[in-house]
Protein backbone atom coordinates (compact mmCIF):
# COMPACT_ATOMS: atom_id res chain seq x y z
CA UNK A 1 0.00 0.00 0.00
CA UNK A 2 0.84 3.65 -0.64
CA UNK A 3 0.78 5.98 1.40
CA UNK A 4 1.07 10.03 1.52
CA UNK A 5 1.33 11.32 5.25
CA UNK A 6 1.07 15.08 5.40
CA UNK A 7 3.55 15.76 2.47
CA UNK A 8 4.30 19.48 1.63
CA UNK A 9 7.01 19.80 -1.19
CA UNK A 10 8.10 22.90 -2.90
CA UNK A 11 11.06 23.20 -5.54
CA UNK A 12 14.28 25.14 -4.09
CA UNK A 13 13.83 27.76 -7.28
CA UNK A 14 10.29 28.37 -6.81
CA UNK A 15 8.49 30.93 -4.37
CA UNK A 16 5.24 28.39 -4.03
CA UNK A 17 4.46 25.21 -2.46
CA UNK A 18 3.91 22.42 -4.96
CA UNK A 19 1.78 20.47 -2.39
CA UNK A 20 0.86 21.12 1.56
CA UNK A 21 -0.19 18.41 4.02
CA UNK A 22 -1.64 16.34 1.48
CA UNK A 23 -2.29 12.60 2.33
CA UNK A 24 -3.96 10.04 0.34
CA UNK A 25 -3.68 6.17 0.18
CA UNK A 26 -3.52 3.80 -2.70
CA UNK A 27 -4.35 0.16 -2.30
CA UNK A 28 -2.50 -2.74 -3.67
CA UNK A 29 -3.63 -3.73 -7.30
CA UNK A 30 -5.41 -0.92 -7.96
CA UNK A 31 -5.37 1.10 -10.87
CA UNK A 32 -5.82 4.87 -9.90
CA UNK A 33 -5.49 7.74 -12.46
CA UNK A 34 -4.73 11.25 -11.54
CA UNK A 35 -6.01 14.12 -13.65
CA UNK A 36 -5.42 17.75 -13.28
CA UNK A 37 -4.71 20.38 -15.05
CA UNK A 38 -0.92 21.07 -16.46
CA UNK A 39 1.51 22.25 -14.26
CA UNK A 40 -0.92 21.43 -11.21
CA UNK A 41 1.53 19.18 -9.40
CA UNK A 42 0.75 15.53 -10.99
CA UNK A 43 4.01 14.82 -12.36
CA UNK A 44 5.79 16.24 -8.66
CA UNK A 45 3.66 13.22 -7.39
CA UNK A 46 5.41 10.66 -9.04
CA UNK A 47 9.21 11.95 -8.68
CA UNK A 48 8.26 12.21 -5.04
CA UNK A 49 7.41 8.43 -4.57
CA UNK A 50 10.14 7.65 -7.26
CA UNK A 51 12.44 9.20 -4.54
CA UNK A 52 13.82 11.58 -6.89
CA UNK A 53 12.69 14.96 -5.16
CA UNK A 54 12.41 14.62 -1.52
CA UNK A 55 9.33 16.22 0.47
CA UNK A 56 9.81 19.09 2.61
CA UNK A 57 8.04 17.63 5.14
CA UNK A 58 5.84 14.29 6.10
CA UNK A 59 6.37 11.23 4.67
CA UNK A 60 5.62 8.88 1.91
CA UNK A 61 5.62 5.25 2.82
CA UNK A 62 5.55 1.87 0.59
CA UNK A 63 3.99 -1.07 2.48
CA UNK A 64 4.62 0.90 5.41
CA UNK A 65 8.43 1.79 4.49
CA UNK A 66 9.62 5.64 3.89
CA UNK A 67 10.46 6.14 0.13
CA UNK A 68 13.97 7.79 -0.42
CA UNK A 69 16.42 7.81 -2.37
CA UNK A 70 17.85 4.12 -1.60
CA UNK A 71 14.07 2.86 -0.99
CA UNK A 72 12.71 3.90 -4.58
CA UNK A 73 8.78 3.02 -4.33
CA UNK A 74 7.54 2.20 -8.22
CA UNK A 75 8.79 1.71 -11.37
CA UNK A 76 8.44 5.24 -13.64
CA UNK A 77 7.37 5.24 -16.90
CA UNK A 78 7.60 8.95 -18.29
CA UNK A 79 5.45 10.78 -21.17
CA UNK A 80 8.41 10.04 -23.62
CA UNK A 81 9.24 6.32 -23.85
CA UNK A 82 13.37 7.36 -23.38
CA UNK A 83 14.33 4.54 -25.68
CA UNK A 84 18.12 4.58 -25.77
CA UNK A 85 18.55 4.89 -29.67
CA UNK A 86 21.47 3.07 -29.12
CA UNK A 87 21.08 0.13 -27.73
CA UNK A 88 18.17 -2.51 -29.31
CA UNK A 89 15.02 -2.85 -27.89
CA UNK A 90 16.51 -5.76 -25.81
CA UNK A 91 19.09 -4.40 -24.81
CA UNK A 92 16.72 -1.14 -23.82
CA UNK A 93 14.28 -3.65 -21.98
CA UNK A 94 16.60 -5.42 -20.45
CA UNK A 95 18.70 -2.27 -18.59
CA UNK A 96 16.65 -2.32 -15.27
CA UNK A 97 18.02 -5.63 -14.96
CA UNK A 98 21.61 -4.81 -15.92
CA UNK A 99 21.62 -2.28 -13.20
CA UNK A 100 20.78 -5.14 -11.07
CA UNK A 101 23.69 -7.20 -12.04
CA UNK A 102 21.69 -10.29 -13.17
CA UNK A 103 23.44 -12.64 -14.50
CA UNK A 104 23.48 -12.00 -18.69
CA UNK A 105 21.75 -15.59 -19.39
CA UNK A 106 18.71 -14.71 -17.12
CA UNK A 107 18.52 -11.27 -18.36
CA UNK A 108 18.25 -12.86 -21.94
CA UNK A 109 16.05 -15.03 -20.86
CA UNK A 110 13.44 -12.45 -18.78
CA UNK A 111 13.81 -10.04 -21.28
CA UNK A 112 12.56 -12.83 -24.22
CA UNK A 113 9.89 -13.72 -21.66
CA UNK A 114 8.81 -10.05 -21.27
CA UNK A 115 8.94 -9.41 -25.14
CA UNK A 116 6.68 -12.07 -26.05
CA UNK A 117 4.44 -10.75 -23.21
CA UNK A 118 4.04 -7.49 -24.84
CA UNK A 119 4.01 -8.93 -28.97
CA UNK A 120 8.17 -7.82 -29.23
CA UNK A 121 9.71 -10.95 -29.56
CA UNK A 122 10.25 -10.08 -33.11
CA UNK A 123 11.88 -6.96 -32.54
CA UNK A 124 14.32 -7.69 -30.07
CA UNK A 125 17.28 -6.88 -32.13
CA UNK A 126 16.13 -4.18 -33.88
CA UNK A 127 16.66 -0.31 -33.21
CA UNK A 128 13.81 1.74 -31.21
CA UNK A 129 13.51 3.82 -34.85
CA UNK A 130 12.45 1.01 -36.34
CA UNK A 131 9.45 1.05 -33.93
CA UNK A 132 5.93 2.74 -34.55
CA UNK A 133 4.61 4.51 -31.58
CA UNK A 134 2.85 2.10 -29.81
CA UNK A 135 5.41 -0.43 -30.35
CA UNK A 136 8.10 2.01 -28.59
CA UNK A 137 5.63 2.36 -25.60
CA UNK A 138 5.05 -0.89 -24.98
CA UNK A 139 8.58 -1.85 -25.26
CA UNK A 140 8.55 1.19 -22.55
CA UNK A 141 6.03 -0.54 -20.54
CA UNK A 142 8.20 -3.87 -20.55
CA UNK A 143 11.51 -1.56 -19.46
CA UNK A 144 8.92 -1.07 -16.36
CA UNK A 145 8.09 -4.06 -15.54
CA UNK A 146 11.05 -5.58 -15.66
CA UNK A 147 11.54 -3.21 -12.43
CA UNK A 148 10.18 -5.99 -10.94
CA UNK A 149 8.71 -3.39 -8.76
CA UNK A 150 4.89 -3.70 -7.90
CA UNK A 151 3.89 -0.01 -8.31
CA UNK A 152 4.06 1.19 -11.93
CA UNK A 153 3.84 4.76 -12.36
CA UNK A 154 3.07 5.95 -15.64
CA UNK A 155 3.36 9.16 -16.40
CA UNK A 156 0.84 10.13 -19.69
CA UNK A 157 2.09 7.19 -21.73
CA UNK A 158 0.01 7.57 -24.40
CA UNK A 159 -0.27 11.24 -24.82
CA UNK A 160 2.04 11.31 -27.83
CA UNK A 161 0.61 8.59 -29.65
CA UNK A 162 -2.21 9.36 -32.62
CA UNK A 163 -6.26 8.25 -31.36
CA UNK A 164 -6.39 4.96 -32.66
CA UNK A 165 -2.98 3.33 -31.46
CA UNK A 166 -3.81 5.25 -28.34
CA UNK A 167 -7.30 3.57 -28.10
CA UNK A 168 -5.34 0.06 -28.66
CA UNK A 169 -3.02 0.94 -26.30
CA UNK A 170 -5.11 1.36 -23.44
CA UNK A 171 -6.83 -1.94 -24.06
CA UNK A 172 -3.70 -3.25 -24.13
CA UNK A 173 -2.29 -1.99 -20.51
CA UNK A 174 -5.61 -2.85 -18.85
CA UNK A 175 -5.57 -6.42 -20.37
CA UNK A 176 -1.95 -6.38 -18.78
CA UNK A 177 -2.67 -4.91 -15.54
CA UNK A 178 -5.85 -7.43 -15.36
CA UNK A 179 -3.41 -10.48 -15.90
CA UNK A 180 -0.03 -8.67 -14.13
CA UNK A 181 -2.01 -7.43 -10.80
CA UNK A 182 0.33 -4.65 -10.32
CA UNK A 183 -0.53 -1.27 -9.01
CA UNK A 184 -1.08 1.35 -11.46
CA UNK A 185 -0.92 5.21 -10.62
CA UNK A 186 -2.02 6.82 -14.33
CA UNK A 187 -1.30 10.51 -14.58
CA UNK A 188 -3.20 11.83 -17.50
CA UNK A 189 -5.28 14.51 -18.92
CA UNK A 190 -7.54 12.61 -20.42
CA UNK A 191 -10.68 12.35 -18.42
CA UNK A 192 -12.42 9.59 -20.53
CA UNK A 193 -8.67 7.53 -20.53
CA UNK A 194 -8.72 8.09 -17.14
CA UNK A 195 -12.34 6.80 -16.72
CA UNK A 196 -11.91 3.82 -19.08
CA UNK A 197 -8.64 2.72 -17.01
CA UNK A 198 -9.05 3.08 -13.43
CA UNK A 199 -11.32 1.78 -10.34
CA UNK A 200 -10.49 5.49 -8.73
CA UNK A 201 -9.98 8.93 -9.83
CA UNK A 202 -8.26 11.71 -8.02
CA UNK A 203 -8.71 14.77 -9.46
CA UNK A 204 -5.90 17.71 -8.38
CA UNK A 205 -8.55 21.02 -8.38
CA UNK A 206 -5.57 23.72 -7.11
CA UNK A 207 -2.12 24.47 -6.83
CA UNK A 208 -0.88 23.65 -3.91
CA UNK A 209 -1.99 20.34 -3.83
CA UNK A 210 -3.84 19.65 -0.30
CA UNK A 211 -6.21 17.02 -1.21
CA UNK A 212 -7.25 14.86 -4.25
CA UNK A 213 -10.92 14.33 -5.06
CA UNK A 214 -11.41 10.83 -5.42
CA UNK A 215 -14.44 9.89 -8.03
CA UNK A 216 -15.01 5.58 -7.81
CA UNK A 217 -15.27 4.20 -11.37
CA UNK A 218 -18.00 1.67 -10.92
CA UNK A 219 -17.45 -0.53 -14.48
CA UNK A 220 -17.00 -4.40 -14.21
CA UNK A 221 -13.79 -5.92 -15.24
CA UNK A 222 -12.62 -7.12 -18.21
CA UNK A 223 -13.86 -3.87 -19.68
CA UNK A 224 -14.74 -2.45 -23.17
CA UNK A 225 -15.34 1.00 -24.66
CA UNK A 226 -18.64 -0.01 -25.40
CA UNK A 227 -18.91 0.44 -21.52
CA UNK A 228 -17.67 4.46 -21.50
CA UNK A 229 -21.49 4.90 -23.13
CA UNK A 230 -23.25 3.89 -20.06
CA UNK A 231 -25.23 6.96 -18.81
CA UNK A 232 -23.52 7.17 -15.38
CA UNK A 233 -20.23 7.24 -16.66
CA UNK A 234 -20.77 9.83 -19.39
CA UNK A 235 -22.88 11.71 -16.88
CA UNK A 236 -19.05 11.58 -14.41
CA UNK A 237 -17.56 12.46 -17.82
CA UNK A 238 -19.32 15.85 -18.77
CA UNK A 239 -19.37 16.95 -14.53
CA UNK A 240 -15.19 16.11 -14.69
CA UNK A 241 -14.26 18.09 -17.80
CA UNK A 242 -16.42 20.56 -16.55
CA UNK A 243 -15.18 20.85 -13.53
CA UNK A 244 -11.29 20.57 -14.19
CA UNK A 245 -12.48 23.44 -16.85
CA UNK A 246 -12.93 25.82 -14.35
CA UNK A 247 -16.64 25.36 -14.10
CA UNK A 248 -18.26 23.92 -10.90
CA UNK A 249 -15.84 22.72 -8.18
CA UNK A 250 -17.01 19.88 -5.58
CA UNK B 1 30.49 8.62 -55.60
CA UNK B 2 27.55 11.09 -56.27
CA UNK B 3 28.02 12.06 -52.82
CA UNK B 4 31.36 13.49 -53.26
CA UNK B 5 31.73 14.64 -56.45
CA UNK B 6 30.37 18.22 -55.50
CA UNK B 7 34.11 18.11 -53.82
CA UNK B 8 35.66 16.96 -56.49
CA UNK B 9 34.74 18.77 -58.70
CA UNK B 10 35.46 22.24 -56.79
CA UNK B 11 38.81 20.77 -56.37
CA UNK B 12 39.90 20.50 -59.71
CA UNK B 13 38.07 23.79 -60.66
CA UNK B 14 40.60 25.12 -57.72
CA UNK B 15 43.81 23.63 -59.12
CA UNK B 16 42.61 24.58 -63.04
CA UNK B 17 42.45 28.17 -61.42
CA UNK B 18 45.85 27.97 -59.78
CA UNK B 19 47.43 26.24 -62.58
CA UNK B 20 46.28 29.23 -64.68
CA UNK B 21 46.86 31.99 -62.41
CA UNK B 22 50.78 30.57 -61.49
CA UNK B 23 51.25 29.72 -65.26
CA UNK B 24 50.16 33.92 -65.89
CA UNK B 25 52.62 35.07 -63.04
CA UNK B 26 54.99 32.78 -64.41
CA UNK B 27 57.32 33.18 -61.26
CA UNK B 28 57.57 29.70 -59.48
CA UNK B 29 59.55 30.82 -56.39
CA UNK B 30 56.38 32.79 -55.34
CA UNK B 31 53.54 30.83 -56.97
CA UNK B 32 54.22 27.11 -58.65
CA UNK B 33 52.15 25.56 -60.68
CA UNK B 34 50.03 22.56 -59.10
CA UNK B 35 51.90 20.30 -61.50
CA UNK B 36 55.42 21.79 -60.35
CA UNK B 37 54.42 20.80 -57.13
CA UNK B 38 53.63 17.29 -58.05
CA UNK B 39 57.07 17.30 -59.83
CA UNK B 40 58.92 18.31 -56.96
CA UNK B 41 57.09 15.38 -54.79
CA UNK B 42 57.72 12.85 -57.48
CA UNK B 43 61.63 13.86 -57.12
CA UNK B 44 62.33 14.84 -53.77
CA UNK B 45 60.21 11.24 -52.85
CA UNK B 46 62.48 8.81 -51.27
CA UNK B 47 63.23 12.27 -48.52
CA UNK B 48 59.98 13.39 -48.24
CA UNK B 49 57.65 9.79 -48.16
CA UNK B 50 60.71 8.04 -45.90
CA UNK B 51 62.85 10.82 -43.78
CA UNK B 52 60.41 14.07 -42.87
CA UNK B 53 56.77 12.32 -43.42
CA UNK B 54 57.35 9.82 -40.77
CA UNK B 55 59.31 12.47 -38.14
CA UNK B 56 56.16 14.74 -38.62
CA UNK B 57 53.53 11.82 -38.19
CA UNK B 58 55.75 10.71 -34.97
CA UNK B 59 55.16 13.85 -33.85
CA UNK B 60 51.48 14.02 -35.18
CA UNK B 61 50.73 10.75 -33.25
CA UNK B 62 52.19 10.88 -30.00
CA UNK B 63 50.95 14.44 -29.34
CA UNK B 64 47.56 13.63 -30.67
CA UNK B 65 47.49 10.39 -28.43
CA UNK B 66 48.55 12.09 -25.44
CA UNK B 67 45.78 15.11 -26.07
CA UNK B 68 43.03 12.25 -26.16
CA UNK B 69 43.89 10.61 -23.33
CA UNK B 70 44.51 14.06 -21.00
CA UNK B 71 41.41 15.49 -23.17
CA UNK B 72 39.13 12.67 -22.07
CA UNK B 73 40.50 12.63 -18.14
CA UNK B 74 39.73 15.99 -17.53
CA UNK B 75 36.33 16.10 -19.45
CA UNK B 76 35.35 13.22 -17.82
CA UNK B 77 36.70 14.38 -14.28
CA UNK B 78 35.10 17.92 -14.89
CA UNK B 79 31.63 15.87 -15.96
CA UNK B 80 31.62 14.24 -12.64
CA UNK B 81 32.89 17.16 -10.27
CA UNK B 82 31.14 19.71 -11.05
CA UNK B 83 33.87 21.92 -8.58
CA UNK B 84 36.98 21.07 -10.65
CA UNK B 85 34.69 22.08 -13.63
CA UNK B 86 34.66 25.51 -12.06
CA UNK B 87 38.44 25.52 -11.01
CA UNK B 88 39.49 23.87 -14.69
CA UNK B 89 37.57 25.40 -17.13
CA UNK B 90 38.90 28.55 -17.12
CA UNK B 91 42.19 27.18 -17.47
CA UNK B 92 41.69 25.25 -20.19
CA UNK B 93 40.12 28.32 -21.77
CA UNK B 94 43.20 30.03 -21.15
CA UNK B 95 45.51 28.01 -22.59
CA UNK B 96 44.13 28.79 -26.02
CA UNK B 97 44.81 32.72 -25.72
CA UNK B 98 48.88 31.55 -25.87
CA UNK B 99 49.54 32.38 -29.29
CA UNK B 100 51.25 28.66 -29.98
CA UNK B 101 54.13 30.70 -32.31
CA UNK B 102 55.19 32.75 -29.23
CA UNK B 103 55.31 29.83 -27.24
CA UNK B 104 57.13 27.04 -29.36
CA UNK B 105 60.48 28.52 -28.98
CA UNK B 106 60.14 28.37 -25.65
CA UNK B 107 59.55 24.63 -25.44
CA UNK B 108 63.01 24.30 -27.77
CA UNK B 109 64.50 26.32 -25.04
CA UNK B 110 63.23 23.78 -22.29
CA UNK B 111 63.76 20.38 -23.98
CA UNK B 112 66.40 21.24 -27.12
CA UNK B 113 65.40 19.77 -30.79
CA UNK B 114 64.10 16.55 -29.09
CA UNK B 115 60.91 15.19 -29.95
CA UNK B 116 59.35 16.49 -27.20
CA UNK B 117 59.39 19.96 -28.04
CA UNK B 118 57.16 19.76 -30.90
CA UNK B 119 54.78 16.83 -29.07
CA UNK B 120 54.03 19.85 -26.51
CA UNK B 121 53.28 22.27 -28.97
CA UNK B 122 51.02 19.65 -30.61
CA UNK B 123 49.14 18.93 -27.55
CA UNK B 124 48.86 22.59 -26.63
CA UNK B 125 46.68 22.93 -30.07
CA UNK B 126 44.36 19.70 -29.37
CA UNK B 127 43.99 19.17 -26.08
CA UNK B 128 41.55 21.96 -26.13
CA UNK B 129 39.15 21.24 -28.62
CA UNK B 130 39.34 17.58 -27.40
CA UNK B 131 38.41 18.14 -23.41
CA UNK B 132 35.85 20.75 -24.62
CA UNK B 133 34.13 19.17 -27.29
CA UNK B 134 33.95 15.77 -25.40
CA UNK B 135 33.20 17.47 -22.20
CA UNK B 136 29.78 19.18 -23.52
CA UNK B 137 29.01 15.97 -25.75
CA UNK B 138 28.69 14.52 -21.91
CA UNK B 139 26.64 17.98 -20.61
CA UNK B 140 24.31 17.07 -23.53
CA UNK B 141 22.84 14.09 -21.81
CA UNK B 142 19.15 14.41 -21.31
CA UNK B 143 18.31 14.79 -18.27
CA UNK B 144 15.19 12.60 -18.05
CA UNK B 145 17.19 9.77 -19.02
CA UNK B 146 19.32 9.98 -16.31
CA UNK B 147 17.30 10.02 -14.17
CA UNK B 148 14.85 7.32 -15.20
CA UNK B 149 18.75 5.30 -14.99
CA UNK B 150 18.49 7.02 -11.34
CA UNK B 151 15.19 5.26 -10.41
CA UNK B 152 16.07 1.86 -11.60
CA UNK B 153 19.19 2.27 -9.07
CA UNK B 154 21.95 3.35 -11.32
CA UNK B 155 24.84 4.11 -9.74
CA UNK B 156 27.03 6.84 -11.08
CA UNK B 157 29.60 4.70 -12.55
CA UNK B 158 26.13 3.02 -14.73
CA UNK B 159 24.84 6.48 -15.35
CA UNK B 160 28.37 6.94 -16.81
CA UNK B 161 28.66 4.24 -18.87
CA UNK B 162 25.41 3.04 -20.20
CA UNK B 163 24.59 6.89 -20.56
CA UNK B 164 27.34 9.20 -20.82
CA UNK B 165 29.08 7.62 -22.74
CA UNK B 166 27.16 6.96 -25.58
CA UNK B 167 25.69 10.10 -25.73
CA UNK B 168 28.81 11.77 -26.05
CA UNK B 169 30.40 9.31 -28.58
CA UNK B 170 29.52 11.87 -31.81
CA UNK B 171 31.10 14.74 -29.65
CA UNK B 172 33.92 12.83 -29.34
CA UNK B 173 34.40 11.81 -32.85
CA UNK B 174 34.01 15.46 -33.94
CA UNK B 175 36.79 16.32 -31.13
CA UNK B 176 38.96 13.96 -32.98
CA UNK B 177 38.03 15.07 -36.76
CA UNK B 178 38.58 18.52 -35.26
CA UNK B 179 41.75 17.62 -33.47
CA UNK B 180 43.37 15.60 -36.28
CA UNK B 181 44.27 18.66 -38.59
CA UNK B 182 44.96 21.11 -35.44
CA UNK B 183 48.04 18.23 -34.79
CA UNK B 184 48.99 18.40 -38.29
CA UNK B 185 49.52 22.26 -38.26
CA UNK B 186 51.20 21.96 -34.21
CA UNK B 187 53.65 19.45 -35.32
CA UNK B 188 54.43 21.67 -38.68
CA UNK B 189 54.65 25.24 -37.02
CA UNK B 190 56.94 23.24 -33.90
CA UNK B 191 59.08 21.87 -36.75
CA UNK B 192 59.50 25.18 -38.46
CA UNK B 193 60.42 26.36 -35.24
CA UNK B 194 62.95 24.15 -34.06
CA UNK B 195 63.81 20.79 -35.63
CA UNK B 196 66.28 19.38 -37.80
CA UNK B 197 63.36 16.66 -39.88
CA UNK B 198 60.14 16.67 -40.31
CA UNK B 199 57.92 17.94 -43.04
CA UNK B 200 57.44 22.01 -41.67
CA UNK B 201 61.36 21.67 -40.98
CA UNK B 202 61.42 20.71 -44.82
CA UNK B 203 59.40 23.72 -46.10
CA UNK B 204 61.42 25.75 -43.88
CA UNK B 205 64.82 24.63 -45.54
CA UNK B 206 63.12 25.11 -49.03
CA UNK B 207 62.44 28.68 -48.07
CA UNK B 208 65.90 29.30 -47.90
CA UNK B 209 66.20 28.08 -51.29
CA UNK B 210 63.62 30.39 -52.53
CA UNK B 211 61.84 26.98 -54.04
CA UNK B 212 58.20 27.87 -54.20
CA UNK B 213 57.05 23.99 -55.25
CA UNK B 214 60.26 22.48 -52.30
CA UNK B 215 58.02 24.85 -49.51
CA UNK B 216 54.37 23.59 -51.10
CA UNK B 217 55.68 20.21 -51.38
CA UNK B 218 55.41 19.21 -47.34
CA UNK B 219 52.54 21.45 -47.00
CA UNK B 220 50.59 19.40 -49.80
CA UNK B 221 51.61 16.04 -48.24
CA UNK B 222 50.41 17.34 -44.97
CA UNK B 223 47.14 18.01 -46.03
CA UNK B 224 46.28 14.64 -47.85
CA UNK B 225 47.83 12.76 -44.42
CA UNK B 226 45.05 15.20 -42.37
CA UNK B 227 42.48 14.70 -45.31
CA UNK B 228 43.09 10.35 -45.35
CA UNK B 229 43.26 10.46 -41.07
CA UNK B 230 39.46 11.81 -41.22
CA UNK B 231 38.22 10.45 -43.53
CA UNK B 232 39.04 7.26 -41.42
CA UNK B 233 37.82 8.62 -38.76
CA UNK B 234 34.13 9.62 -40.72
CA UNK B 235 34.45 5.83 -41.62
CA UNK B 236 34.70 4.86 -38.11
CA UNK B 237 32.30 7.14 -36.92
CA UNK B 238 29.78 6.11 -39.79
CA UNK B 239 30.47 2.09 -38.44
CA UNK B 240 29.95 2.73 -34.70
CA UNK B 241 27.08 5.60 -34.75
CA UNK B 242 24.37 3.94 -36.68
CA UNK B 243 21.54 5.67 -34.23
CA UNK B 244 22.33 9.58 -35.03
CA UNK B 245 19.57 10.20 -37.35
CA UNK B 246 17.15 9.53 -34.37
CA UNK B 247 18.98 10.37 -31.77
Amino acid sequence: MLEFQSVSFRYPQDDYWMMQNLSFTIEDGAFVSIIGSSGCGKSTIFRLIDGLEVPSSGQILWDGVPVDAAHRAGAYMPQKDLLFPWRTVGDNVALPLEIRRMPKKEQQAQVDAMLQKVGLLAYRDRYPRDLSGGMRQRAAFARTLLTGSSLLLLDEPFSALDSLTKISMQQWLLGEWEREKKTILFVTHDVEEAIFLSDRILVVYDRPITHLVAYPIDLPHPRQRSDLKQEAIQNLKERLIQELGGGNRP
Amino acid sequence: MKHSAPAVIMAIGIFLVWQLVAMVINAPYILPTPLQILEKIWVLKENLFFVQLPATLQVTGIGLGISIVLGLALAMAMDRFPALERALYPVVVATQTIPTTAIAPLFVLWFGYSIWSKVLVTILITFFPITITVFDGLKSTKREMEELLTSYGASPWDIFWKLKLPTALPSFFSAIKMAIPLSVIGAAIAEWLGAQEGLGYFSKRMMTQLDGAGVFAPIVLLSVVAMVAVFIITKIEDHWITWRKDA
